[in-house]
């Protein structure tokens, strides 16, 4: 076998296990029943950092557990916008914990290391609460660049999106998705775009 | 040279410490000292496992840290500098706290827990304190802060709790020296 088959496969792999990060647990297990589960979901617009998204990562504040952190699916939405979805979030209060994004010369090639957004505990942009199994929308966010003096370091701020995607077409997008890859769990999407798109 | 390297050791441990004294005996009081008593109450509480202090941070665990000042400021969270921190009382949450006031007359500006290295949670301040300089000993009052579940501040009051504060002086300090009640008020007034 030769050395590009070998990358090809290694290259596969990863993205096909990237894919479904969505259906497992925090800690990478895969999730058993989704009866209890909540599908999350919500946008940003990173026109103002020219970045492409390539992860986001929710943090579950309560209860207080060791496996926390629940990788979102991402979904290129609308001009530099992208969908944040997930469809196996237990019961608890979550926050948007983070989100990482690369930008590139041309196309794909000559691209930077990439840089990861972090944001704080206290607040309750990206948060929600889920109480009962259901859909909940986490809002639509603007990435906001924050000028700071020559010394300091580099600063954002993620504030409500002015124009951001009906519900609806966030869901129809999530369901196209799964109904690609796990059509299985297109149903439950069917379910919240009757009901308006969620909480 | 061995003595040059003990020295600067020192230093740069003692630069690691910040905030005012906390006291715990008479014997810790020097001369014109100002005793400052008073709580942080916190509501919910922080739940075990809400702060994970590595092993360079376990003393802030279970703390909060007052934030003091002569000037009538907020403290501003994405700019907390060395002068903001010598002047801060350290408090155990939800326990009564015994510490040498920086000044006579003061302004709480803020409050802060470390969640962990990178996260902390701040909390509004807005009150002053006045102490005479006759005073040894001041009760400040109890400062309790409500919160949601994402450590937004909804609330904040402060409660009188002298006679539960004075029995835990006495008992500390004896009775000697004589806590007298000046709770904060609100630093516009």
């Amino acid at each position: 076998m030769n050395i590009f088959r070998i990358v090809a496969i290694v290259l596969i792999a990863l993205s096909v296990s990237s894919c479904t990060l969505i259906f497992k647990h925090s800690g990478g297990k895969k999730i058993a029943s989704f009866e209890d589960r909540s599908i999350v979901y919500g946008w940003i617009d990173m026109t103002e950092s020219g970045d492409r998204l390539s992860k986001a990562v929710m943090e579950q504040l309560q209860p207080v557990r060791k496996d926390k952190f629940y990788t979102m699916g991402i979904i290129p939405h609308e001009k530099n916008g992208y969908i944040l979805y997930h469809v196996g979030m237990p019961k608890g209060t979550f926050k948007l914990s983070g989100f990482a994004g690369y930008d590139c010369m041309f196309a794909f090639v000559f691209c930077d290391a990439g840089t990861i957004y972090d944001l704080p505990k206290q607040g309750s942009t990206g948060g929600v609460v889920i109480k009962n199994p259901g859909t909940y929308y986490l809002g639509s966010y603007q990435y906001k660049h924050v000028k700071t003096r020559f010394w300091e370091g580099g600063k954002y701020d993620l504030i409500e999106a002015k124009n951001p995607p009906a519900r609806e077409a966030m869901l129809k997008a999530i369901h196209e998705q799964l109904l690609l890859r796990h059509p299985e769990h297109s149903g439950r999407i069917e379910t919240a775009m009757s009901s308006a798109g969620g909480k | 040279m061995v003595r040059y390297l003990f020295v600067s050791c020192c230093l740069i441990l003692s630069a690691c410490q910040y905030g005012v004294r906390s006291v715990d005996s008479a014997a810790d009081i020097l001369p014109g000292d100002l005793i400052l008593v008073g709580k942080v109450i916190l509501d919910p509480p922080l739940a075990a496992g809400e702060q994970e202090l590595g092993a360079m941070e376990k003393s802030q665990a279970n703390l909060i840290n007052i934030f003091t000042s002569q000037e009538q400021v907020m403290i501003d969270p994405s700019n907390i500098r060395y002068g903001d921190m010598r002047t801060v009382v350290k408090a155990p949450i939800g326990g009564e706290f015994f510490a040498i006031a920086p000044y006579r007359e003061a302004n709480i500006t803020g409050a802060m827990i470390y969640l962990n290295m990178n996260d902390s949670i701040y909390f509004p301040g807005g009150w002053r304190y006045v102490a005479s300089e006759q005073d040894q000993a001041i009760y400040i009052g109890t400062i309790k802060y409500r919160r949601n579940e994402f450590y937004e501040i909804v609330g904040v009051k402060v409660i009188d709790e002298y006679a539960q504060a004075n029995r835990e002086f006495a008992g500390k300090f004896g009775s000697g020296i004589k806590l007298r009640k000046a709770l904060l008020h609100d630093a516009g007034q």
